[in-house]
């Protein structure tokens, strides 16, 4: 038996280490970028796949000007922009994908500590969004500590220990992933770029495309992405 | 589709939480619209005739309504129709994601609601 047990707890822990020390996406470490300023609204910025996007956002909000509305939502809120509101709006898109509700509270949360409060808040509330039994269960997790503010600040005993709970639970679905062999597995060719769908039309859109690699902000092309060319003001 | 709504359920919780975030807009001035998007003309009519998800619509209006009874400052446009906003079945990239142009439908409608 230990002939068998030894290759197989050392492979686990090997795996784990590989995982823990490549960490793709930032699960473990956090994300390695360095967030110093909000991007041009003639700039996009195309993020690998596994990218740990909700810290990018809660970044990003730390640099936004005052906003008078913003939008919560999953990737089915990501076309929205400033473009598509009456003029004037200054709209922040702060969709996330595969948003839960936790997400939104965490959102909502950096907002009100950044104290640019907004006077609209739209929420696209997925009908999957009051499903227990979803699978988009955990993703809110790096904005934990947003979460456990919101509550402290509004929720019952009861609830802090739920929240606390589910960190728990989805912080061991997490340390599994540690000995997942598909967290090391290519998603697309490092050397094939999608382009992004459209580039943001203000810096306080900031739509996240579907990413493939990693880069430093670039400018839109010139031609013909129409957003880009309507863009209006932050 | 399957993954989120299969076996939908009433996350006590996830109502909890909403509950929370709209008091708080409300105690800090901020108005609330809840949009249920639309789902691409084929999906939602799968959603309207299988039985495991036919109920959901209604579960989810219930919900919403329950949550606007003591909520003034949140207003509801629900979407999820397709046609209510006036969207093609070719103005999705697939069975829940709208091109620009519907998510501009979607938004006209909506915040022109009285």
């Amino acid at each position: 038996m230990k002939y068998f047990l030894f290759p197989l707890i050392t492979g686990l822990i090997l795996m784990a280490i590989i995982n823990l020390t490549v960490d793709i996406g930032g699960t473990w470490h956090g994300p390695d970028y360095t967030f110093t300023a909000n991007w041009d609204k003639d700039h996009y910025w195309v993020l690998p796949l596994r990218t740990e996007e909700r810290s990018l956002r809660t970044k990003q909000i730390g640099f936004l000007p005052k906003i008078d509305t913003v939008g919560l939502g999953s990737s089915r809120f990501w076309n929205m922009d400033t473009t598509m509101f009456p003029p004037g709006t200054r709209f922040y898109n702060a969709s996330v994908s595969g948003a839960t509700v936790w997400d939104y509270i965490a959102l909502w949360e950096k907002f009100k500590q950044d104290g640019n409060i907004p006077k609209n808040l739209i929420i696209y509330l997925d009908t999957w969004n009051f499903n227990k039994n979803t699978w988009l269960k955990y993703r809110w997790l790096p904005n934990a500590p947003l979460v456990f503010a919101f509550m402290h600040e509004n929720a019952s005993r009861e609830m802090q220990a739920t929240a606390l709970l589910e960190w728990l639970t989805g912080s061991f679905y997490q340390a599994v992933d540690l000995i997942n062999p598909t967290v090391l597995k290519p998603t697309s060719s490092p050397t094939k770029p999608t382009a992004p769908r459209a580039c943001p039309p203000g810096n306080t859109t900031a739509a996240i495309s579907t990413p493939t690699i990693r880069s430093s902000p670039k400018p839109c092309p010139k031609s013909p992405p129409s957003a880009a060319t309507s863009a209006s003001a932050p | 589709m399957n993954a989120y709504m299969k076996d939908w359920e009433v996350d006590a919780n996830a109502v909890t939480l909403m509950n929370y975030l709209l008091t708080d807009a409300k105690n800090h001035g901020t108005k609330v619209l809840i949009i249920q998007p639309p789902f691409q003309q084929t999906a939602y009519n799968i959603i309207q005739e299988r039985p495991e998800f036919r109920d959901i619509p209604g579960r989810y209006n219930a919900i919403v309504q329950n949550l606007l009874a003591t909520h003034q400052n949140t207003t509801y446009c629900n979407a999820i129709d397709p046609a209510t906003a006036g969207c093609a079945p070719t103005e999705f990239i697939d069975s829940g994601h709208t091109q620009r142009s519907c998510s501009q439908k979607i938004l006209d409608y909506c915040l022109k609601r009285p």
